[in-house]
């Protein structure tokens, strides 16, 4: 067991040492030398054709970015146009409906009042007419009846005094009764009142 | 890979002591800082700055993640002017580190945990910041920032080696956690795959469950690692432009 772990060890520094590992503590001028010179030229050739062009991409690249994000900062900016016109548009069709409305509503109105007008006004013309038809229609009743009562009136005194009336007379005493028929009906229309 | 594997590829002179010669260690690094460069400008080069596709989109985010938090957020208005090299060392780590998950362990290794490279990372970012500071406050204020402002002058004394000696740990402490975290996390992987190889057949499949559940680790790791040492080379750069 214990000749197989020193094996074991024996063999892991044997590889060790053929790679060298144990003696790269050891300073070596011309490696050190090598080292400086290798970096120095790399830097030189990376910063001539790597990172110059690297630098000019990225700011291509920032430039690009920089015009897209002013690209969209107008294109928002129109587009906030675009919405405040709508917005304005839309209130001033807002304000022009309501316009119209209001108009609508004073037109129906004003249509109602002069109809309502019209239709009082017709209404009192048919009540005039009426009452005027009713006042010849009274007037002619008034006419016919005076006319019957005389004739009445007078075969009623014929009989009653015997004696004949001529005309004139008759339609004196016709005239003295619907005289007095009217007063009767006034005076009887002033109670009802 | 020193002792066995370090390998000579293309021999060069040595200058003030030196070696510049060509081993396969350069060869790894010079692997990690192609494919960081050719990666990264394949994600960077485009055309279309809108249209792109996963690949893009992960260098991008990862791009944008470190610009945010370690450009943005710590260096502020100078973030623009340091991103690209922090955003190179941060890549440059990222695939040094990743080299080592590689499936060749007697070939590949991730070059962060060499010391040597850590350093010389470590290195770049102090000595920027003594640049930046010295640029920026000039060599008397920077020299100031050792001596607090607002303490006894016995205090004060006392606290400039305190400044001196946390200053220099800095570098020291960037490259020791970066290489040391890389080399823990590839040495536990290889002392599993070495269990592994010795244990009894009844035993094998433990090791390589516990070398696989280590890689997974591993590749977080490089990230983490990465980004810690990024984030850490921009406070001392903050630091560095700061008047304290």
């Amino acid at each position: 067991m214990g000749m197989r772990l020193l094996s074991k060890r024996t063999h892991s520094a044997a590889l060790l040492t053929l790679n060298g590992w144990d003696t790269m503590g050891h300073f070596d001028p011309g490696l050190f030398f090598w080292s400086l010179a290798t970096f120095a030229g790399l830097m030189l050739l990376l910063s001539r054709f790597a990172f110059k062009p690297l630098r000019e991409l990225l700011a291509e690249r920032e430039k690009r970015m920089q015009q897209t994000i002013e690209e969209a900062k107008q294109a928002r900016d129109e587009a906030q146009q675009l919405v405040n016109a709508h917005r304005a548009e839309l209130a001033t069709a807002r304000e022009e409906a309501r316009g119209i409305v209001d108009a609508g509503n004073r037109m129906v109105a004003e249509q109602q009042r002069e109809a309502e007008i019209k239709a009082q006004e017709h209404a009192d013309l048919l009540i005039d007419r009426a009452r005027g038809e009713i006042e010849r229609e009274t007037q002619k009743g008034l006419e016919d009846l005076k006319g019957t009562l005389a004739t009445l009136s007078v075969r009623i005194a014929r009989q009653v005094i015997r004696e004949d009336l001529n005309e004139a007379r008759h339609a004196e005493l016709a005239d003295q009764f619907i005289d007095r028929l009217k007063k009767n009906r006034n005076a009887q229309h002033s109670r009802n009142d | 890979m020193h002792d066995i594997p370090r390998q000579v590829l293309i021999r060069l002179p040595i200058l003030w002591g030196v070696d510049l010669s060509i081993t396969n260690e350069v060869l790894l690094l010079w692997i990690a800082a192609a494919f960081t460069f050719v990666l990264v400008t394949l994600a960077c080069r485009r055309r279309n700055p809108i249209a792109k596709g996963t690949f893009q989109n992960f260098f991008e985010a990862i791009i944008d993640f470190l610009d945010e938090s370690v450009g943005e957020e710590i260096l502020g208005k100078h973030g623009r002017q340091w991103s690209p090299f922090l955003l190179a060392l941060f890549f440059f780590i990222l695939f040094a580190n990743l080299l080592g998950l590689a499936p060749l362990p007697s070939h590949v290794k991730a070059m962060t945990s060499s010391i040597n490279v850590a350093a010389a990372l470590a290195l770049v970012v102090f000595v920027i910041t003594i640049v930046v500071n010295i640029r920026t406050h000039g060599l008397f204020g920077f020299l100031k920032k050792f001596a607090p402002q607002g303490l006894p002058f016995v205090v004060k004394i006392l606290a400039i080696p305190i400044e001196i000696v946390s200053w220099l740990a800095r570098p020291l402490s960037l490259a020791i956690r970066l290489s040391a975290n890389m080399l823990a996390g590839h040495a536990l992987i290889l002392i599993f795959l070495g269990m592994a190889g010795s244990a009894a057949w009844l035993l094998k499949p433990l090791p390589y469950m516990g070398a696989v559940i280590m890689s997974a680790f591993e590749l977080f790791v490089s990230f983490i690692q990465a980004f810690i040492f990024t984030l850490l080379a921009g406070m001392y750069i903050k630091d560095a432009l700061d008047a304290h």
